[in-house]
């Protein structure tokens, strides 16, 4: 590292560590809400990178510090200071990050002005590529993967002639269902390509240009590596009753996959190379005055003197940032800035349902263990016969907070037909409950009742959500990190469902409930032993 | 055009050679994302031939009763399906496989939606809908009317099916609505030549003695026909479709060497069967005082009983030609003699029931009731020598007729809804003075037998020594009526 740099870090350092204060509130929260998506759990490899771009650009630096332009700084200094503001009041994860991506580029500006900026921008850039997108952008990215991995696929099996349905999310073969899990369908490939590839290009000091192209065709890989995957473990299962679309084979060939891309990314790289290049051009790494990436020589850059914008943003992020951690501490939203018990591993629930409850007999002895997510929700399961009908009861663990059922039997195909709200009665208290009606392929139906409970034994609602662009731009307000146990209760049939079985599932789920949340309560009073 | 190439020239030999390997697995992959958009674009294209290709597949899997793959075709059918005829059938499908999946009551409730009962759905709905009514046991008017419905429907939807017209026309013969019948039979012949068959037995029903001859030997010529071009070794519906058009004709003969040369190809039991009916019937129509007749009958029984030896109507034939006291008679009983030696036990006793029957028709009771016992020693487990001993014994003495109150006994407790046995019962308990059981039985057997007449009279007896004079009255009454033809 240079002296200029050295100097600025030394004048800087109680600045930094102001801002660092009271960005962290915010940026823990991100960090929690970030690892909770799998998409973005590569996040601290991210970090990793551009950590490494911007060491790479500091050991590249070697102009002095200049004052920059005033009115710059001023503004980039109120932007910042104004979205942390707002990031706090309304406490949102999302406007955080965007300060402190805000407060880094005015740091690099007061560092040496727009050639500063254009040094570290490869740092900035892969930082920024963490930020998921605003208006759930990213999750409208998911379903639409999802949907045309599976879509793909069920083409491609019908080029194999694997005999197939979808239902939803679901490709149903004869004797299994396989369903297509966010992990299958590309999306966390596809967030991971995006950042090796940017990282690569970055590192490489490849022309901008070459991004349009190379970013595009890693996705358009990655989907493909995801759907040949989904395609032939449904063809290997088929033909010769081979499953590799789940355990160890599955995470293997994941881990195949993304060492693939890798070697993709690379190939591309060559491969623009290879068009663009002359046989006797500039390797990489060669300063290149023209070219913005490049770190400029050590003539194009002065250095410039620490501005009294720093120091008074810097104390106004802590200030800000930790007064409202503290009053949200005190006024008792500890359980949002404090993690919550869903980070931790969840417990194993020895949970029972006795043989017969209300008039409907036990098919299994033990309850069946699910995985449905990647994450780690795991259901039990248990399945009833009675009323000439069969029905599954099912406990779902963990999940944040209240989790509406609807979305996963979405996923699976079903449409909504109706959803009530039901409050029964148990004891002295009430409990909400859901009852859905669904239908699939105008000849399959169902009815689900369900409710959640938290680990205090609180029946849980579902939170108010607010429509509008802005509360999808904010994000959660309010993250809520308490751990949902959802209890459901299924019964489906390809005709509908007659009164009497729904009634008989109604009671079911009724008697069921209440008995397995006293068996949860007493486990939820005992330590958690791993 | 020199420039271009020159300057392509120019570029290639320009490149990075070197760079070139590193791009192939790039390369590679992208050759394989078109080849895997174009082969997406294809099968887009080509729902037409995936839909039938998934119809095939679905047939297949029902007829191979492959149930669970079945389903999921028929699923992915009804994601093809773009009009509500393409729907039903889909249904239809999907009925039958969620039935062999083990969900009847899904499956009733798809099949009423593919063919419901009030108006055209889908045709092979509805014709299995007839089928599995009109394959039921205990049919009722209103089954027979849903069933007619439902072939009604089907035609509309398909009026040219052979398959349809043929299955209505059935329909009718069995109805007895012979005009009906004709109707959609005489459409499909050009098509169906045999068919003829039926037509033969519309005529006959109507009597129409020439008609019948001229379809016979239509139905004849046609299922000779089908015999011949098969292209299998045998057809059994065509061999017994040929037998039948030949009794129509009244060609036993040739009948039976139809029959004879089936076994010939393959030894089926449905044939050897056929053959005794075959003989049974010719019998039947041979007066016994014909000349040769009886020497002819006798031939026709031996070759019957040679084919099916447990045929119980040439049984009786040979008895009574055993006991007809002509010129065949000791060549009968000989054989008689021969073929109940040569019996291994159970068959025996049959042959000695039937005799003990037969003799008793001809008040010979001393050898009947030899034969009687005879087959109770042979076999003492069959329901009905037991019970016939038991109603024999109740006119004994006091021994024999508790012997024959523990021998009905047992049988009524195998049989406990059987109104013969327990009228049996309850005669025996009439004699042995257990008057109040004894009526209960009678009741029971009364309220049931097809000619009750007997029961009646005994009930009235029994309803005497109870003092119950106006039952006994009343059941005498109805003993008069019931023994009245209709």
């Amino acid at each position: 590292m240079n002296l200029v740099l050295k100097n600025w870090l030394k004048a800087n350092r109680l600045n930094l560590l102001l801002a660092t204060a009271g960005l962290a509130p915010l940026l823990w929260v991100f960090g929690n809400a970030l690892w909770r998506r799998s998409a973005y759990q590569f996040f601290p490899l991210a970090l990793v990178a551009a950590g490494l771009l911007a060491g790479r650009a500091a050991r590249e630096f070697s102009a002095h510090p200049v004052r920059g332009k005033s009115r710059m700084t001023t503004m980039l200094a109120l932007a910042a200071g104004l979205v942390f503001l707002a990031g706090n009041v309304l406490w949102s994860p999302w406007l955080g990050i965007f300060a402190s991506l805000l407060v880094l580029i005015l740091f690099a500006w007061s560092l040496g002005g727009g050639r500063a900026l254009k040094v570290f921008l490869p740092g900035l850039l892969m930082l920024s590529s963490i930020i998921p997108p605003p208006l759930g952008g990213d999750e409208t990215l998911t379903l639409w993967l999802r949907s045309m991995a599976v879509v793909t696929s069920s083409c491609l099996l019908d080029v194999l002639k694997v005999v197939h349905t979808l239902e939803g999310n679901t490709i149903l073969l004869p004797g299994k269902s396989l369903l297509v899990v966010e992990a299958c369908s590309g999306i966390n490939s596809v967030l991971l390509g995006i950042a090796l590839c940017l990282f690569w290009i970055l590192w490489q000091r490849r022309p901008p240009g070459w991004l349009l192209a190379v970013l595009p065709l890693t996705c358009a890989f990655v989907w493909l590596g995801n759907v040949l995957r989904i395609t032939t473990g449904a063809a290997l299962y088929y033909y010769y009753q081979i499953d590799w679309l789940s355990g160890r084979a599955h995470e293997i060939f994941g881990l195949a996959l993304i060492l693939g891309y890798g070697a993709l990314i690379w190939s591309l790289d060559q491969l623009l190379a290879f068009l663009g290049r002359q046989a006797t051009s500039i390797p990489a790494g060669h300063h290149d005055r023209n070219n913005p990436m490049l770190p400029p020589g050590e003539d194009d850059f002065s250095p410039k003197p620490v501005a009294r914008t720093n120091r008074n943003l810097a104390w106004f992020l802590a200030v800000v940032g930790v007064g409202f951690c503290i009053g949200r501490i005190i006024l008792g939203s500890s359980h949002a800035v404090a993690p919550g018990s869903i980070m931790s591993t969840p417990r194993d629930l020895p949970l029972s349902l006795p043989a017969e409850i209300a008039g409907w007999r036990q098919l299994n002895n033990v309850p069946e263990t699910s995985f449905a997510e990647t994450l780690g929700v795991r259901s039990l399961i248990w399945r009833y016969a009675g009323n000439g009908a069969e029905l599954v009861v099912a406990v779902d663990y963990p999940l944040e907070g209240f989790h509406n059922v609807k979305a996963c039997y979405f996923n699976n195909g079903w449409q909504i037909k109706t959803e009530e709200k039901i409050m029964m009665d148990q004891g002295s208290t009430s409990r909400p409950t859901f009852k859905l009606a669904l239908q699939r392929s105008i000849c399959q139906h169902a009815v689900v009742f369900h409710a959640v409970l938290n680990e205090r034994g609180e029946w849980l609602q579902p939170p108010v959500h607010k429509e509008g662009w802005q509360v999808r731009l904010l994000g959660n307000t309010a993250p809520t990190i308490q751990t949902g146990y959802r209890i459901q209760v299924f019964t489906g049939a390809y005709a509908p469902i007659p009164d009497n079985v729904e009634q008989g599932a109604r009671e079911l789920f009724n008697q069921a409930s209440q008995l397995l949340r006293q068996q949860m309560m007493n486990q939820f009073s005992k330590p958690i032993t791993h | 055009m020199n420039f271009s190439v020159h300057k392509i020239n120019d570029w290639i030999s320009a490149r990075p050679w070197p760079l070139f390997w590193r791009s192939l697995p790039a390369l590679l992959a992208g050759l394989l994302l078109l080849a895997t958009l174009a082969m997406v674009g294809a099968q887009t294209s080509g729902k037409n031939g995936l839909r039938q290709r998934y119809q095939r597949v679905a047939i297949s899997a029902l007829n191979s009763r492959n149930y669970e793959f079945a389903r999921v075709a028929c699923l992915r059918g009804l994601a093809f399906a773009s009009d509500d005829q393409a729907r039903l059938l889909w249904l239809f499908y999907l009925s039958i496989a969620l039935n062999g999946l083990g969900h009847p009551a899904e499956a009733a409730g798809m099949l009423a939606t593919a063919a419901p009962p009030d108006h055209p759905g889908c045709g092979p709905a509805h014709l299995a809908v007839a089928r599995s009514l009109l394959g039921s046991t205990n049919l009722t008017p209103a089954m027979i009317l849903q069933a007619e419905k439902h072939l009604k429907y089907a035609l509309e939807l398909d009026p040219q099916s052979p398959e349809i017209k043929e299955m209505l026309g059935r329909f009718y013969i069995n109805t007895r609505d012979f005009a009906k019948a004709r109707a959609p039979l005489l459409d499909i012949y050009p098509l169906k030549n045999d068919v003829a068959l039926l037509l033969a037995i519309i005529e006959n029903a109507n009597h129409n003695s020439a008609e019948t001859r001229t379809w016979a030997d239509a139905a004849i010529d046609a299922f000779k026909k089908n015999l011949r071009e098969s292209g299998q070794p045998d057809s059994q519906a065509d061999r017994f479709g040929l037998v039948r058009a030949l009794l129509m004709a009244d060609d036993f003969d040739e009948a039976i060497n139809t029959l004879e040369a089936g076994l010939a190809i393959q030894k089926e039991p449905a044939y050897h069967a056929a053959i005794a009916d075959i003989c049974a019937l010719r019998t039947e129509k041979i007066p016994p005082d014909q000349t040769g007749g009886a020497a002819e009958r006798l031939r026709l029984i031996q070759k019957g009983l040679t084919h099916s030896p447990q045929h119980l109507k040439l049984r009786l034939m040979l008895i009574e030609a055993a006991l007809a006291g002509n010129d065949s008679a000791p060549a009968a009983k000989k054989l008689l003699d021969g073929l109940v030696a040569g019996a291994d036990k159970e068959s025996a006793a049959r042959w000695h029931f039937l005799l003990w029957t037969e003799l008793r028709i001809h008040d010979d009771l001393t050898s009947a009731r030899h034969h009687l016992q005879t087959a109770y020693e042979l076999d003492p487990q069959v329901p009905v020598v037991r019970n016939d001993l038991a109603m024999d014994l109740a006119g004994g003495s006091p021994e024999d007729m508790n012997r024959a109150l523990k021998l009905i006994q047992s049988v009524v407790e195998q049989f406990p809804d059987n109104p013969g046995f327990r009228d049996t019962r309850g005669r025996v308990l009439a004699r042995l003075g257990r008057n109040e059981t004894a009526a209960a039985d009678l009741e029971f057997a009364a309220a049931r037998l097809a000619n009750p007449a007997e029961a009646r009279m005994a009930l009235a007896k029994v309803y005497d020594a109870l003092g119950k004079k106006q039952l006994a009255e009343q059941q005498r009454r109805l003993a008069i009526n019931a023994g009245k033809p209709e």
